[in-house]
């Protein structure tokens, strides 16, 4: 099998067949508190594309050039978990600095990146699917644009449900699960597009 | 600047009391964990061939794998061998045990890429066929797969499939599979008692003429 | 509070996924069967006590400007001892939920009561948080998994239970729905739940 058919598996099946947020349940705790819009959907989709991006690169280079030369596997958690607080943390700087505007938009949400199990989760699968260098990238960044493309479709239908008159029973939390669950049966009929 | 000297020496000191902490914590486990690793590889060995007790180290021989099996007392019955023939669309990666009059004592097809559904009938179970099975062969376990279970007990050079006039059960419409599996475990198994009867004949030949055994030996196992 | 309205808190007004919205990957994703949430569940709870205490140990010597990385390593630390324990004694459930035991550094439960709570309590107390909060996560996660096991798999804690006498009563087999034990499934199951805690909540308002 060629490279490049195997990461165009890679891109779909991050972004369709096993999207992060809707059928891995990664990312869910963002995925319930950021979709209320759509601006800071879009704001937060990205960085986290940059941060998973980023941290895919570096923690494979971590595993392959420290951590399995010294045989110290067990540091893995820990040196990965720095690894992306750090670059959060390098993130937040430049965003400041660059645009205040940005900055504020995604208030809080920034440094909370660092607990999305989304960041964390791609860099464990990166190596627990064998991925060479490139590959664990396209991983990361597709798996971020599979993240951010299910929290836009929630934004979108959220905005849409603050004017539906909603059951008092079903009202907060309970409707966003129902309707997360329905999206994630719509995405199982993604499956069998490529064998992944 | 002195502020930062801090912050850095409390954050060094909480990273060196936990990887002290840690790295005494994977000393206790490790040990533990590989014990059950080799309790696991083991067992699938024991599968494919019940009456080895011991299995060395394996040895590369052209295309396969050998690991020479010994009984309770040490004797040599034969061996677990690993193979990869090629089928219909890819290699099948096959286990299979041989005992010294050239029997199969156990098959496992580990993995293969053939069509599904056709090809992949290898790992089905089907308790009708393997009672019809077992009334011919009572070594078959009828809770593993039958294709593979009806390998035990025939001899590697009578492994013909029905369709070519032999004994055994092939795929309903994946021959082609079926003898990629009955040559692999032919050719694999001549394989093995070439090497077998080489490395004997030098455990024959005078010690004292090192040079000329390590030369032989080195070319066998080529 | 008293002791006691610290140790009934994580099973009344601050459940966890419940009442208090955080915590929601490895519910939804080891709750598939009732063994491995209970595993999960209780491993939490483990890296729970551990974190809180130590860091209401080392509350006042740690700086605040890292604070939270501090925290963070202190958490995966005790994050990485469950997993590398779980490896040992119970390998077949810690291949089946492996890839969410290092998650729980980055579980916001722990992170959040470490924030909230021990950084600014007592030991003692920081203990019976973390034990309330850790038991209440895990009996949400029973309840969860309990639901899909049983429903989507027809099993609890492995075993089935809808043998003959189903067969016999109901003169079919039990086919399991198996959306269950899918990704939905757990979406569906969190959402009917919360739903039950929303006419809790409203029945209480009628009635004060």
């Amino acid at each position: 099998m060629s490279e490049i058919i195997i990461i165009f598996n890679i891109v779909i099946s991050a972004i369709f067949i096993n999207n992060f947020v809707l059928s891995r349940f990664l990312g869910i705790c963002p995925f319930i508190g950021v979709s209320k819009k759509i601006e800071t959907s879009i704001g937060m989709g990205f960085a986290v594309i940059f941060v998973m991006s980023l941290a895919s690169a570096i923690t494979f280079l971590i595993q392959k050039f420290i951590l399995i030369p010294y045989k110290i596997n067990y540091l893995q958690t820990i040196s990965f978990i720095l690894v992306i607080a750090t670059l959060v943390q390098f993130i937040e700087m430049v965003i400041k600095k660059q645009s205040q505007g940005l900055y504020q938009a995604l208030g809080i949400y920034l440094p909370l990146i660092t607990t999305n199990c989304a960041v964390l989760g791609v860099t464990l699968l990166n190596l627990q699917k064998n991925f060479n260098f490139i590959e664990a990238v396209i991983n990361g960044f597709s798996s971020g644009v599979g993240f951010m493309f299910a929290l836009l479709i929630m934004a979108g239908i959220r905005e849409r449900l603050e004017y539906a008159e909603i059951p008092e029973i079903l009202k907060g939390a309970s409707i966003i699960f129902f309707t997360a669950g329905l999206l994630s049966i719509s995405f199982i009929g993604f499956s069998g597009i490529v064998k992944m | 600047m002195k502020d930062y000297i801090k912050l850095s020496f409390i954050l060094f000191l909480i990273c060196f009391i936990s990887a002290f902490l840690l790295s005494f914590v994977n000393s206790k486990t490790s040990p533990i964990k590989e014990k059950i690793l080799s309790d696991k590889e083991y067992k699938a060995k024991k599968e494919v061939f019940e009456e080895a007790e011991k299995f060395l180290e394996p040895v590369k021989y052209k295309d396969i794998e050998i690991y020479l099996c010994l009984d309770k007392n040490e004797k040599e019955i034969g061996a677990i061998i690993k193979a990869a023939p090629s089928g219909f669309s890819g290699n099948i990666f096959i286990l299979f045990g041989i005992n010294l009059n050239g029997n199969i004592t156990g098959l496992k097809v580990i993995s293969h890429t053939e069509t599904p559904g056709l090809g992949s009938k290898m790992e089905e179970i089907n308790k009708k066929k393997s009672e019809e099975l077992y009334k011919k062969n009572n070594l078959i376990k009828k809770d593993k797969p039958w294709f593979q279970e009806q390998f035990k007990n025939f001899n590697y050079n009578d492994l013909i499939v029905d369709k070519d006039g032999g004994k055994i059960d092939s795929l309903t419409a994946a021959t082609i599979s079926s003898r990629a599996v009955c040559n692999g475990i032919k050719n694999a198994a001549k394989k093995f008692f070439d090497w077998y009867k080489n490395k004997n004949n030098m455990n024959n030949k005078n010690i004292g003429d090192e040079e000329q055994i390590d030369a032989q030996t080195s070319a066998t196992k080529k | 509070m008293t002791t006691l309205e610290n140790l009934k808190k994580g099973f009344t007004n601050e459940m966890p996924l419940l009442m208090y919205m955080l915590g929601f990957c490895p519910a939804l994703a080891v709750s598939t069967s009732v063994i491995n949430s209970i595993v999960m569940g209780l491993s939490a709870t483990f890296v729970l006590i551990g974190s809180n205490v130590i860091i209401s140990i080392v509350r006042k010597i740690i700086p605040d400007e890292i604070r939270l990385p501090s925290f963070i390593l202190i958490i995966a630390t005790f994050v990485t001892i469950v997993d590398l324990i779980l490896g040992a004694y119970l390998p077949d459930i810690h291949k089946a939920i492996g890839l969410f035991i290092p998650l729980i550094v980055v579980n916001c439960i722990i992170l959040g009561r470490a924030e909230a709570f021990a950084s600014k309590n007592n030991i003692f107390q920081s203990l019976i948080d973390a034990i309330s909060i850790g038991l209440g996560f895990t009996l949400v996660l029973f309840l969860i998994a309990t639901i899909r096991e049983i429903l989507g798999n027809g099993s609890f804690l492995g075993f089935d239970i809808f043998g003959d006498w189903f067969n016999n009563f109901f003169k079919s087999e039990f086919k399991p729905v198996i959306v269950m034990i899918l990704p939905p499934g757990a979406f569906f199951t969190m959402g009917f739940l919360l739903a039950i805690i929303n006419y809790f909540k409203s029945v209480k308002n009628k009635k004060s």
